[in-house]
């Protein structure tokens, strides 16, 4: 990382998630109400190449959300280990509302979601050699990182 | 007499553990790169590695009483081709131990290191485990 100060951006999380959305994969446009399932075979749309529907990334980042970072906050002692530091409620709290943001504002689910050997939790999504990070550091700063192969292209704040 | 301050040639083998709670690895979807990430104070000089060559992969993985471990297998050079140097490191007891300066605390957020972690993912020939540490 470069030596000058980062600058942290403001807004609301949805808001400093919107320069992300602009390149993490997406979400089909959602109904405005929950559909009937006559309505839902009619109409509903399929990401083309992963053959997911609308629904199913709600179910997948219900998961992450309910499941996986909820599990952790209720018992981080889970993932401390030999070299290895638990994230602090705290962090995990920022996760959480990373990834309600994230599911808000329609972006797809990541395909993990990682602690660091820190107390950091990476989420990371692939897509062919594109690998996408949104990554929530242990001091409290979160970033997205987009990697090409194994190279770094892009890398900012949120 | 082999004390572990030999060089790590090319063609040996080494070990990084890979803690099975941390689901840096599994079966289905490979290693993360989160495994080879350095921690804020342990590593001011580089992240470890286990040298075949004087470490059983059982000794490799012991951790934790009562957790389990994986273990990613890496060539030294393989690492060595892409720039990653492997220095030998022993220390009383574990003459096999070993570091990868290229990844250290310092570091640990720049960009190349970010990278690298991707590369070593990739790098990384087999994953063995999951092994338990028993008394």
């Amino acid at each position: 990382m470069s030596a000058k100060t980062v600058t942290q951006p403001v807004g609301t999380l949805e808001v400093r998630l919107q320069r992300v959305l602009e390149v993490w994969h997406r979400a089909p446009e959602l109904p405005d109400t929950v559909p009937t399932k006559a309505a839902e075979e009619e109409c509903v749309t399929q990401d083309p190449v992963r053959g997911e529907t609308p629904h199913s990334w709600q179910e997948a980042w219900n998961e992450i959300i309910e499941v996986r970072l909820r599990e952790w906050e209720r018992d981080p002692c889970l993932l401390e280990d030999e070299g290895i530091e638990a994230p602090t409620a705290l962090t995990i709290q920022r996760a959480i509302q990373i990834a309600q943001a994230s599911q808000r504002v329609g972006m797809s689910p990541p395909d993990s979601v990682v602690p660091d050997a820190n107390g950091g939790i990476v989420f990371e999504k692939k897509h062919g050699d594109i690998a996408e990070v949104i990554h929530v550091w242990e001091d409290g700063n979160i970033e997205y990182r987009r990697f090409r192969g194994t190279r770094l292209v892009e890398r900012f704040p949120l | 007499m082999e004390d572990g301050t030999d060089d790590v040639a090319d063609d040996e083998f080494l070990y990084r553990r890979v803690p099975t709670s941390t689901h840096w690895y599994e079966p289905a979807t490979g290693l993360k790169p989160e495994a080879f990430g350095p921690h804020k104070e342990n590593d001011p000089t580089g992240i470890s590695v286990s040298r075949a060559k004087y470490t059983a992969i059982k000794a490799a993985a012991r951790g934790r009483q009562g957790r389990t471990y994986y273990v990613a297998v890496l060539r030294a050079g393989d690492l060595r081709h892409m720039g990653i140097e492997v220095e030998p490191r022993p220390l009383p007891g574990d003459p096999g131990h070993a570091e990868l300066p290229a990844l250290n605390s310092a570091n640990r957020k720049d960009d190349r290191t970010l990278e690298l972690q991707r590369l070593l993912a990739d790098l990384c020939t087999h994953t063995e485990g999951p092994f338990p540490t028993v008394e």
